[in-house]
C-alpha cells in the first residue's frame, strides 16, 4: 500500500491530515506508528488540537532531502573528489577503451 | 545513530517532549547505492544524459572533462553539458581555450568564470563573447583583482538578450557602459565591488525592464538608488560598510523585500511604500566616531520606515543600537509586524532592544530567535556611550520585569553550537516568564554537544513547561549545514 498520510487525533478529538515523510519527521510519531497505529490514525492522548497543529507546521518545515536529489549530489562528489580509477572502482564502470584510443 | 527518545508526560495538557534525530549520511555505501551489494552493476553510466548533465553541472568544469576518459559512453558527455564553471587562477589561458574549442553543446544554461584580469583582458573578452554567442542563461563573472582598474566589458556583454541572471564580482573593475544597456531578459542582477556611477547605474536599470531581484553589494560611487521605473522590482538587497559607501538614499515604492546591511553613513529610506520584508543589520568599526543623532537618524528613523512590514529580521549589532536607543529613552515607533526574527548570539547587551522591540510590537505572533556566531560591539564601547549620554552601565543591563505582547503564539529558537547552554535556559526563561498566549515553544539545538548543558536544559523546560502550560518541544540535530531561513 502506498498511502503516504496518516492521521494523527488529538486529545480534544481533533484529527490533523499529514504526508507520511513529514509526520516521520517525529520521532515519536515514527515509533508510535511502529507500535500502535489503528489502520493510519495515531492518537495523542495528552495533545491538544490546537499544539499539534503547530507541532505539525514546524515538521513541514524540516522534511528530509528527497532520494533523487541526495544521489545527485553524491555522485557529484565522487566525480569531484576521487581519481578517475577510484571512480571507476566505485560505480563499477568498465573502461572499454582500447589502449590506441585511452588519452 | 539517534538517541532513545525522553518523553516525559505531565498532568493536563501540557508536554514537554525530546527528539534526536540524525539525518541521511552522505556515505554512499550506507545509502546502499554501490559496492558488493549491487553485483558489479553500473548505475552510474546506466543514468540517462539529461541526469548526468545535471550531475556535471554541479562541479567545476576541470572535474567534469575528466570523466570522458571513464569508459566510452562518457566520452562525451562532459562537452554536452550545457554548463562550464572555470577557474582561472588554476587553470592556464591555453587550457581554457582548449576546452572551449572542446565544447559541443549549442546553448549554455550557466557559465561561471573566475579570473584574475592581470595580463589576460583579451582571453577574458572572448571568454566572455563564447558565453553570449551561446544564449547563455546565466552569467557569473568573478573578478576580485583590486589591482585591475581599467578593464571594460565588450559592448557585446550590455546588449545581451538572453541573460536571464547576472552576477558580477569586479573586485574595484568601474563599470560604465559605453553603448545603450539592453538586458531584456534580465530577472535576476547581482553587482559585487562594482564602482558605479550614477548616471551608469541609470543606465543599467533602464535596460532591464524585467528586473525582479536586484543585489548591490559593497558597491561605491553613485549616491542615489531610484528603483521607481523599475515596476518588477520585488528583492532589494544591499551591503555597504565604511570603505564602500554606496548610497545615501533609496527610492524602492514596488519593493516587496528589502535585505539592507548598512553602516553608520545615513541613508534614508524615502520611498518602501510596498515593503512586506525586511531584513536589517547595520557593520561598525567603532563607536567613537558616531554622530550625535545617530541612533535617532539611523537607527530608529530607519525602524519606522518599517513600521508596515510584516515580517521582519533582525541582525546582533542592529539590537545592540536598539538596546542604546532604549537606555538613553529615545522613542520607538510601533510596528505591525507579525513575524519577527532575530539574527544573534544570545547576549546581555541585546536583552533590551529586544524588550523594547517586542514591547512596541503589539501584533507579533511568531517570535524566532536564531543564534548564529555573528560580530558584536564590546560592552566596553556600549558602556563608554552610555557614560557619555551620563548614564549609569550597572543600572542599564540590568534585566528588569516587562511585559510582552500577549498575542505571541509560538516562539521557535535554532541554536547553534556558539550559544552557552546557561544564557539560552534564562533567556527561554525570560520570555516564558512574559508572555501570556503563547501556546508552544520549539528549540532545535544544532550540533549541540555539551552534554550535561543539554540535560539542563531538558529538566528546565519539563519544569517551565509545566509552570507555565507551555507546549515545549526540544529536538537536537547532527545535520552540519543548516539554512539560514528557520522560519
Amino acid at each position: 500500500m502506498s498511502e503516504k498520510k496518516i492521521v494523527l487525533k488529538s486529545s480534544d478529538g481533533k484529527t490533523i491530515d499529514v504526508a507520511k515523510a513529514v509526520a516521520l519527521q517525529s520521532q515519536t510519531i515514527t515509533h508510535m506508528v511502529e507500535d500502535s497505529c489503528v489502520g493510519n490514525e495515531i492518537p495523542f492522548e495528552n495533545v491538544t488540537g490546537q499544539v499539534l497543529a503547530k507541532v505539525i507546521e514546524y515538521c513541514k518545515k524540516h522534511v528530509v532531502v528527497d532520494g533523487e536529489t541526495l544521489t545527485c549530489k553524491t555522485v557529484a562528489h565522487v566525480i569531484h573528489t576521487r581519481t578517475i580509477d577510484e571512480i571507476r572502482t566505485f560505480f563499477n564502470v568498465e573502461n572499454d577503451y582500447t589502449p590506441r584510443k585511452k588519452q | 545513530m539517534a538517541m532513545a527518545e525522553n518523553y516525559r508526560q505531565q498532568e493536563g495538557a501540557t508536554t514537554a517532549a525530546v527528539e534526536t534525530s540524525s539525518h541521511l549520511s552522505d556515505n554512499p555505501h550506507q545509502n546502499g547505492m554501490i559496492g558488493d551489494s549491487n553485483d558489479g552493476f553500473d548505475f552510474v553510466s546506466s543514468l540517462p544524459d539529461a541526469i548526468l548533465h545535471l550531475i556535471l553541472s554541479s562541479i567545476p568544469t576541470k572535474s567534469a572533462i575528466r570523466t570522458s576518459v571513464l569508459s566510452k559512453r562518457w566520452r562525451h558527455v562532459w562537452c554536452e553539458t550545457p554548463s562550464l564553471s572555470i577557474d582561472s587562477h588554476r587553470v592556464v589561458t591555453r587550457s581554457i581555450n582548449k576546452t572551449l574549442a572542446s565544447f559541443s553543446a549549442p546553448k549554455i544554461t550557466s557559465f561561471h568564470l573566475r579570473t584574475s584580469l592581470v595580463n589576460r583582458i583579451q582571453p577574458v573578452d572572448s571568454w566572455i563573447e563564447f558565453a553570449i554567442s551561446h544564449d547563455a542563461e546565466k552569467l557569473s563573472l568573478e573578478f576580485r583583482d583590486p589591482r585591475v582598474r581599467d578593464y571594460n566589458f565588450p559592448d557585446s556583454f550590455y546588449t545581451n538578450s538572453t541573460v536571464k541572471q547576472l552576477l558580477v564580482d569586479s573586485g574595484s573593475v568601474v563599470m560604465i557602459p559605453r553603448c545603450t544597456v539592453s538586458w531584456t531578459s534580465l530577472k535576476n542582477l547581482s553587482l559585487s565591488y562594482c564602482k558605479l556611477s550614477d548616471e551608469s547605474l541609470l543606465k543599467i536599470l533602464s535596460g532591464c525592464p524585467l528586473l525582479e531581484s536586484l543585489e548591490l553589494l559593497f558597491c561605491d560611487e553613485f549616491r542615489c538608488l531610484d528603483l521607481s521605473q523599475s515596476p518588477c522590482l520585488r528583492r532589494l538587497e544591499m551591503d555597504r560598510s565604511d570603505w564602500f559607501l554606496g548610497p545615501t538614499e533609496i527610492v524602492a515604492p514596488h519593493i516587496h523585500c528589502l535585505r539592507l546591511r548598512h553602516s553608520r553613513l545615513p541613508c534614508r529610506l524615502v520611498d518602501v511604500s510596498s515593503l512586506t520584508e525586511a531584513n536589517l543589520n547595520i557593520y561598525f568599526c567603532d563607536l567613537g566616531t558616531l554622530t550625535p543623532d545617530f541612533l535617532q537618524g539611523n537607527v530608529i528613523k530607519m525602524l519606522a520606515k518599517l513600521q508596515n512590514v510584516e515580517k521582519l529580521t533582525v541582525g546582533a549589532t542592529f539590537l545592540q543600537m536598539l538596546s542604546l536607543a532604549a537606555l538613553c529613552g529615545v522613542r520607538f515607533p510601533t510596528l505591525k509586524v507579525e513575524s519577527l526574527t532575530l539574527e544573534t548570539m544570545i547576549v546581555r547587551s541585546v536583552i533590551p532592544g529586544i524588550t523594547k522591540l517586542l514591547q512596541n510590537s503589539p501584533g507579533l505572533r511568531k517570535l524566532t530567535i536564531h543564534t548564529v556566531k555573528c560580530s558584536i560591539i564590546s560592552e566596553v564601547h556600549l558602556n563608554n556611550y552610555l557614560r557619555s549620554h551620563s548614564l549609569n552601565q550597572r543600572q542599564c543591563w540590568r534585566s528588569k520585569d516587562m511585559l510582552f505582547p500577549g498575542s505571541i503564539e509560538t516562539i521557535s529558537m535554532l541554536v547553534g553550537k556558539y550559544a552557552e547552554s546557561n544564557l539560552v535556559a534564562s533567556f527561554m526563561e525570560l520570555l516564558l516568564r512574559y508572555t501570556t498566549s503563547l501556546e508552544a515553544m520549539v528549540v532545535l539545538l544544532v550540533g549541540y554537544l555539551d552534554a550535561s548543558g543539554f540535560e539542563e536544559l531538558l529538566a528546565m523546560a519539563a519544569t517551565l513547561s509545566h509552570k507555565t502550560n507551555v507546549f515545549i518541544l526540544i529536538k537536537q540535530s547532527h545535520v552540519k549545514n543548516v539554512s539560514n531561513t528557520f522560519s
